[in-house]
């Protein structure tokens, strides 16, 4: 999601005089926050993460389309450790991962790519590395790079980065992906304004392009769902979308073209995969297709 | 309008106030307003009291409990936790909103 230009989000006394019961509770330290990740499913939370364990494949697992590894501009951060820790608390067997807007990123987001490679090297088997990029960049050499080290995909985020989908930078990359058989994830949520319009030429000039739509181009979820219904490697990925835009999507469109994602640290798994799942149910989704958009459509792509 | 259609409507009213307050403060404490405290206090004063008819009283229940937590992991800065019952307290909100659409 990546709020930009803004300072980590602080805790200030918004909700006013905490009641007594809650003064007696002292304050956590940033460590103990990041490793706690039990305060996601306790308390009101239980109901809500018993009912979404009961439609979690067991056999399969989650697959996770969408996270981040590494730190970002407006303060948040999460390492492979950290991210590791959130999945098994979830039943999540995979992840796509790649790295936030770096402060370090520089010209070519090489130091925060390397992050995310070394998150790989150590949890082998966990973590589809994806390499992210600046298109107002020199990336030429970049993406060489890492295409010879191996990723497995490609992440552009138009707000971010400060460009359009139709920038002729963006679409060369596009195209250098098509060419490369290289999946690419783009940002298509929180702060887009065009999508649909922007990318549509790129996909009908090179429809082996294998683009996943992030946070399900939730501004656009009903135009997306139409235009690119004749496009197979479209797919929409569900993370930090909201469950009404959500049921737009599984009421309209192919559940074996949507995938679940969590936008780890800005989303959770939790809460992530209710949306998906709440959705999906209410939007008349049977329950066979289930398994399908936790695991294994993104597990045709990453085995 | 029928006594049922009438209810329904009314049901939708009061819970699309809910929502639009409740994703007013979560847009609100992302972007670090200083107005983050009023919203959270307008959705909290939205499920404070019995809804149309006392239907939808049982996800009035839930919200308040999610609120009260997330009150609470908000004093503990833990801000994933708190925006995990909000973005969940969201989602509860629109999807009865689509199953009383659906009545």
């Amino acid at each position: 999601m990546e709020m930009i230009n803004a300072a980590p989000p602080s805790c200030q006394s918004v909700f006013g005089h905490a009641p007594s019961s809650l003064l007696t509770l002292r304050t956590m330290t940033e460590t103990e926050k990041q490793h706690d990740i039990s305060t996601l499913t306790n308390g009101a939370m239980s109901p809500i993460w018993q009912w979404i364990e009961e439609r979690i494949p067991k056999d399969t697992g989650v697959f996770d389309a969408h996270a981040h590894i590494g730190a970002d501009l407006d303060g948040r951060a999460m390492t492979a450790d950290g991210m590791r820790e959130r999945m098994n608390a979830a039943h999540v067997k995979k992840s796509i991962v790649f790295a936030l807007n770096d402060p370090n990123a520089l010209e070519d987001f090489s130091g925060p790519n390397d992050v995310v490679w070394r998150a790989r090297e150590e949890h082998p088997g966990f973590f589809v590395p994806f390499f992210r990029l600046n298109p107002h960049k020199d990336y030429d050499r970049e993406f060489e790079r890492c295409v010879e080290r191996g990723f497995s995909g490609l992440k552009l985020h138009p707000v971010s980065q400060k460009f359009e989908l139709d920038d002729e930078r963006a679409v060369r990359l596009f195209e250098m992906a098509a060419e490369a058989n290289l999946p690419v994830i783009i940002h298509a949520g929180f702060g887009m304004n065009r999508i649909v319009d922007a990318l549509l030429p790129t996909i009908e000039r090179n429809p082996e392009l294998r683009l996943i739509l992030g946070h399900a181009a939730f501004v656009e979820v009903l135009q997306a769902a139409r235009v690119f219904e004749s496009h197979p490697n479209i797919v929409f990925e569900t993370s930090v979308a909201r469950a009404a835009e959500l049921y737009e999507l599984f009421a309209t469109f192919d559940p074996s073209r949507i995938c679940f994602g969590s936008d780890i640290p800005y989303g959770d798994l939790p809460s992530t995969l209710y949306a998906t799942l709440v959705a999906a149910e209410a939007a008349g989704v049977g329950k066979e297709h289930i398994p399908a958009i936790l695991s294994e459509n993104m597990r045709r792509w990453f085995p | 309008m029928s006594g049922d259609r009438s209810m329904s409507a009314a049901r939708t009213a009061h819970l699309l106030g809910i929502s639009a307050n409740l994703n007013m403060a979560t847009i609100s404490l992302w972007g670090q307003s200083p107005r983050a405290a009023a919203i959270l206090g307008m959705f909290e004063a939205s499920i404070r009291w019995e809804g149309p008819g006392g239907h939808d009283e049982d996800l009035l229940v839930r919200l308040r409990d999610l609120f009260e937590e997330a009150k609470k992991y908000h004093a503990r800065e833990d801000f994933p936790a708190m925006m995990a019952r909000l973005r969940v307290a969201y989602d509860l909100v629109s999807i009865r909103i689509i199953e009383i659409s659906g009545e």
